[in-house]
């Protein structure tokens, strides 16, 4: 076929030449051309017929479009019009003219840059992949939205894309380094659902793209508690992430705490993730938009964390037009607004929650006490506020500030006391009392800020500064008593129990990220960071009332300093793509410095068109600790520093994954993971003394590994996907833990099972279920008593002879959510509705045991047993929420 | 009927809402389908040079059972190295504070001898356990600095630093429990004005630090001497004075096994934070094969130093 057009295009530039030998007719020196958008092809061959001395490649001047402007000239004219901003020159010889491409471009490479957006509301897309349609050449674009990507001169064709918007091709003129803003519209229609990096989705940028990515739209397909939706909720459907019961205690990623995940918001470390003991994140899916998480072949700008990362962008704001959206589940009331303050150029958004069910919650806590024969109340009062302002800074810049806030603030009391009559076989009447009280408190909050500014250097170079703001501040107290009183002769006996907790963790630092594309495929990450820290953790317990404790005392703050430098160098080597990092951090507490590297290695590689491999090493090191001290993840937790006596915790994890794409919408995953973990901190057992807690640490060891195999769908009316997880996590600490002997991790689950569904009803309609297996918490559950060794205390206690070492039955549920959005053409008012079902047959998974004592009249005499009671999140609950937005008309794509 | 229904949906979910609110509230009794463990011997003993030794013996129980009583019908032999050493009797009287314990009636025990107590009781699977008992290590130095005092209500309080210094070995590692207490004499005014004293009684001491330590004495249990010169205690004594004198402070350094390191570092009560379920127990130090508690010998030395002025 080409070769059948090159002929026709000889013809007619020979046809000419031969016409005038054989007629000797004076040449046409006019030519006259309609005018329009055509095809320059076209047009050439229509100058030659008409007997213009002209002559060209065909291959040169196919698909090229150009617009003629109608009417009669001279050759040389029509072809410097026609040939202006095509890549293409014209030069006269002795045949007459000839088109040719031009020289001063042709061979030579060109670098096209800038930034990738959302066309409808400007937000900066980050991971859009970029992509050359002749060559295999592409790249994606950052956590900026930048990109950069190397192009020979001449034409090129563009393709970009990105998950949840219609594909864009560009063809455009490469002829020096350019900066190139590329807009993509939204595609509401069968968004794609999340994530593993594909062929298809990404082209070779998939090597490098190790992260999963969770964005609102499927977090807002699944739904959540109470029609809450969560981000986290979505997260722990996928291999290697679990959390205790129905997501209490957090997100746990390959067999590490909770505390060894790095989370960031925009970039700033944030020291506590949830809301409610972990039934929801702190992370507003109103305020987000989207979340990347990564479990292995970490880049080196991560650091100060030894288990996965989640990097939380939040959304930047319309820049185009104002939207507001109200909105309500069971549990709070949302509130978010955003908009241009000036039009294209800066913007605004600022979006609220409110646990409206907590000024209720005191009431009918109140009356299930009661019920239960028992009284006290729970409060518990939960907000937080995101605000982004972003502002343009000169052309190659933009200013952003982002601020979170949260607080909890939760009190709980019970207060029982039965009254039993014993008589004696005498006639003597002992009447008893059992009163038994409870009281928690605990208040947590969060203030997250950042101030960065983005700047394009040049056609190669990127780079964000960064000033940032984290705290975490925690306090929790609890007092309790079990006692028995005999009221005829005032014999009392009792226990009365408290602790109090309080810590803060402060955070302020400044930092630059930059990004260097030397060459093609290849690209250069490294940046600075220092951070100062400031803690303040304090614990006391005593068999005492909290209101007699002394204040905390300020003055014990620790103010460590932390310095960091990384660099990666990620490239190609025939089909081998790999990316090597390193990252330097000196922890410098005021007894003492620590100095560690981070080397992180990723290998990956095509073995066939279909199949992927990926290799990676990862060293990780975490300067910081938090200590749990209870099963729930409540924030009684303390994070402390390294110092002269508590070494950072350090990890190495080795990973490998194969990726096959046997279809186009179809992924399958399978990974091996090996982590090994040292400088492990952690309570020791026991009472922890004021004085000593934390010189009387725990230090240990840990390891996890596991297989995790994956299928996902992400296209077509039914998407998902099903996972299986094996794996293995355990801890190894001195004796002042399970006596120095290797136990179970809390959460070592050995077997975990997830499937997502998410069926399109319709264009504006879906229907998700997932249902989650897992194997029962590793849990130290006391099953027999003996005699108290201790000086003091009760008669018994329970003897416990290995950590960890009962297994609470399996956890599983099934949840379901229908998922709509109703909007008339043309209409300002957007409605989204979520009605579901959660926990649909009613499990009740134990978040732990509690044991109680119970007292009961036999043969005349009072007869205590131990009753042990599960505690469980929810039963069967229906969800619904509710969300109106008011803004710009629905695009011409919206449910199509 | 719109009226209706909205306000239906809202009170369904205020009462949804609430109760997954009150995520600690969803509880149920239970019983768990549990195997419990076979029963296993407990025994308990802190053996002191030439003083007798003496052995609780105790078995594990399910849980919700009676208080267990003692087991009285076992047969305790203890062998110095791989000689009988003597068959430890019951001793059910109330003359020498080791009512409901087994003691040997001659033989006592000698720093640096290997002991093996073997104990078997009928239904029981046998036990053993190990032990020996450490040489003394001398107190160098007692000394009390930053003495305060300060009058709250009808306490006084005495506010001080205690340094301890002792003459640790540097080539091997040693355990140590390390215990002060305070002396105090109690007194009355007599009708003409004399000061009566009574006999000195040991009386608990506190942490400036913490409302309240229990035990009338407090203790730490030590590995070497860490990286310290000195150990020194922050400690407060608080007394009544207008029956109570400052006595001597009193030290006692006990060089300990290994055996009663570990067992009295696990031995803390459980069940102190948060309540049964969400704290970690303790998981006590074992030296008893087959068997659960400790046997374990130790050493010990005294020193005392008066607060300055009293």
């Amino acid at each position: 076929m080409r070769w059948a057009r090159l002929l026709t295009a000889l013809l007619i530039c020979i046809t000419p030449v031969l016409g005038i030998r054989a007629q000797s007719v004076t040449p046409p020196t006019l030519f006259s051309l309609s005018s329009g958008e055509r095809q320059l092809e076209e047009v050439l061959t229509e100058l030659t017929t008409a007997g213009a001395p002209l002559s060209y490649r065909p291959d040169h001047v196919e698909r090229l479009t150009i617009r003629v402007t109608g009417g009669t000239h001279d050759l040389p004219r029509w072809l410097d019009e026609l040939l202006a901003g095509t890549g293409l020159i014209y030069e006269l010889g002795s045949a007459g003219y000839l088109v040719l491409p031009d020289p001063r471009i042709s061979g030579r490479e060109f670098q096209l840059f800038g930034m990738v957006s959302d066309a409808q509301s400007g937000e900066r897309l980050i991971g859009a992949t970029v992509r050359l349609l002749d060559g295999q050449s592409g790249t994606y674009s950052n956590e900026y939205g930048f990109y950069t990507l190397r192009a020979e001169g001449g034409r090129a064709s563009l393709r970009i894309t990105y998950v949840g918007y219609l594909p864009e091709e560009i063809d455009l003129l490469v002829s020096s380094d350019s900066l190139l803003d590329i807009s993509l519209r939204p595609n509401r229609q069968l968004p794609q659902v999340i994530v593993t990096s594909s062929a298809s989705a990404l082209g070779e940028a998939r090597y490098f793209e190790t992260g999963t990515r969770i964005g609102r739209m499927e977090v807002a397909q699944l739904g959540g508690p109470a029609g809450e939706d969560d981000p986290l909720q979505l997260a722990r459907l996928l291999p290697g992430v679990t959390s205790g019961a129905d997501g209490i205690g957090g997100v746990l990623i390959r067999g590490s705490e909770a505390g060894q995940n790095l989370i960031l918001l925009d970039g700033v470390p944030v020291y506590g993730l949830s809301h409610a003991g972990g039934l929801l994140s702190i992370f507003s899916n109103q305020a987000i938009r989207r979340i990347d998480l990564y479990k292995d072949a970490l880049p080196a700008r991560f650091g100060g964390r030894i288990g996965g990362v989640l990097d939380v962008h939040t959304r930047d704001g319309n820049l185009y037009d104002n939207e507001i959206t109200v909105g309500s589940s069971l549990l709070s009331g949302q509130l978010s607004a955003e908009g241009p303050i000036k039009t294209g150029a800066s913007s605004f958004l600022i979006s609220g929650r409110y646990l409206w069910a907590s000024s209720l919650l005191q009431r009918f806590s109140e009356a299930y006490k009661e019920e239960r024969g028992r009284s006290g109340s729970t409060d518990y009062d939960v907000y937080d506020v995101n605000l982004k302002l972003n502002q343009k800074a000169g052309e190659r810049g933009r200013i952003y500030f982002s601020l979170y806030s949260g607080l909890d603030d939760y009190r709980n009391d019970s207060w029982q006391s039965r009254t039993m009559v014993a008589p004696s076989d005498a006639g003597t009447v002992f009447v008893y009392q059992t009163p038994s009280y409870r009281s928690e408190q605990v208040r947590w909050g969060n203030t997250v800020g950042a101030l960065r500014y983005n700047h394009v250097f040049s056609d190669r170079t990127f780079g964000n500064f960064r000033l940032s703001y984290s705290d975490l501040k925690t306090s929790s107290s609890f007092e309790r008593y079990d006692s028995i009183l005999e009221r005829s002769n005032a014999i009392y006996e009792g226990d009365l129990l408290s602790g109090q907790y309080f810590s803060q963790i402060r955070q302020v630092g400044v930092a630059f990220d930059g990004q260097h594309s030397p060459a093609p495929s290849t690209v250069v990450r490294f940046g600075l960071e220092a951070n100062a820290h400031r803690f303040l953790p304090q614990l006391m317990t005593a068999e005492g009332k909290v209101s007699e404790y002394p204040e905390p005392n300020r003055d014990d703050a620790l103010r460590p300093v932390e310095l960091t430098a990384y660099s990666s160098y990620g490239s190609k080597w025939r089909s081998l793509y790999y990316r090597l990092g390193l990252r330097a951090t000196l922890w410098n507490a005021s007894d003492k410095a620590y100095f560690n590297l981070s080397p992180r290695i990723l290998l990956a590689g095509p073995f066939s068109p279909t199949l992927d491999w990926q290799l990676s090493y990862d060293r990780t090191v975490q300067s910081v600790h938090l200590l749990n001290s209870f099963v729930i993840g409540f924030p009684s937790d303390l994070w402390v520093p390294s110092t002269n006596s508590i070494a950072p915790a350090r990890s190495s994890q080795y990973a490998g994954k194969l990726s096959w794409q046997p279809l186009e919408e179809w992924v399958m995953t399978g990974s091996l993971y090996y982590k090994r973990m040292n400088g492990l901190v952690a309570y020791s057992e026991g009472r922890q003394s004021p004085l000593t807690w934390i010189d009387n640490l725990s230090r240990g060891t840990g390891r996890a590994y596991g297989l995790e195999l994956m299928a996902q769908r992400s296209r077509g009316r039914l998407r998902g996907w099903v996972n299986y997880t094996l794996a293995r996590s355990q801890r190894t600490f001195d004796r002042r833990i399970n006596q120095g002997r290797t136990f179970p991790f809390r959460y070592d689950r050995r077997h975990a099972f997830n499937l997502l569904v998410i069926y399109q009803l319709g264009d504006r309609t879906t229907l998700t279920g997932s249902w989650r297996y897992e194997t029962g918490l590793a849990y130290s559950l006391s099953v027999a008593t003996r005699n108290n060794p201790a000086g003091e205390g009760p008669t018994d206690v329970p003897v416990v002879t290995e950590r960890n070492g009962f297994r609470m039955p399996d956890n599983h549920r099934l949840d379901l959510n229908l998922h709509t959005i109703l909007s008339a053409t043309g209409s300002r008012f957007t409605h989204a509705i979520d009605l579901g079902v959660y926990n649909v047959y009613n499990r009740h998974n134990p978040v732990y045991y509690d044991i109680r004592p119970e007292y009961t009249v036999e043969d005349g005499s009072l007869v205590s047993h131990e009753q042990f009671y599960r505690i469980f999140i929810a039963p069967v609950l229906p969800s619904l929420s509710y969300h109106l937005t008011f803004g710009s008309p629905a695009t011409p794509v919206f449910g199509r | 009927m719109r009226k209706v229904l909205l306000g239906h949906v809202l009170r369904s979910a205020t009462i949804l809402g609430l109760s997954l609110s009150a995520f600690f509230s969803c509880e149920e009794p239970v019983d768990l389908d549990l195997v419990y463990p076979k029963s296993k011997l407990v025994i308990s003993s802190s053996f002191f040079p030439d003083e007798p030794v003496v052995l609780r013996v105790s078995a594990t129980r399910p849980r919700g059972e009676a208080t267990t009583t003692p087991i009285t019908n076992a047969k305790v032999t203890l062998y110095e190295g791989n000689e009988l050493a003597e068959e430890l009797t019951y001793d059910n009287s109330k003359e020498n504070g080791t009512s409901g314990a087994y003691r040997t009636r001659k033989f006592v025990p000698e720093v640096g001898q290997l002991y093996t107590v073997h104990v078997s009781v009928p239904g029981f699977d046998p036990v053993t356990a190990v032990s020996s008992i450490p040489e003394p290590v001398e107190i160098r130095s007692l000394e009390v600095s930053g003495l305060s005092q300060v009058e709250t209500g009808d306490e006084m309080v005495y506010d001080y630093l205690l340094k301890i210094d002792y003459a640790d070995p540097e080539e091997e590692t040693n355990y140590y429990d390390l215990r002060v207490s305070q002396l105090v004499i109690p007194f009355t005014i007599g009708p003409g004005g004399d000061t009566l004293r009574s006999t000195p009684y040991l009386k608990s001491l506190s942490s400036a630090d913490s409302p309240e330590l229990t035990g009338g004495s407090v203790s730490m249990l030590i590995q070497d001497k860490g990286n310290l010169d000195f150990v020194e205690f922050h400690l407060q004594s608080r007394l009544d004075p207008r029956r109570e004198m400052l006595g001597r402070i009193v030290a006692e350094l006990r060089t300990v096994s290994p055996e009663y390191f570990f067992y009295h570092r696990s031995l803390v009560q459980p069940g102190d934070l948060g309540g049964p379920g969400l704290e970690e127990p303790v998981i006590y130090f074992n030296n008893v094969a087959s068997g659960l508690g400790v046997f374990a010998g130790y050493n010990s030395v005294h020193r005392d130093v008066p607060l300055p002025g009293n």
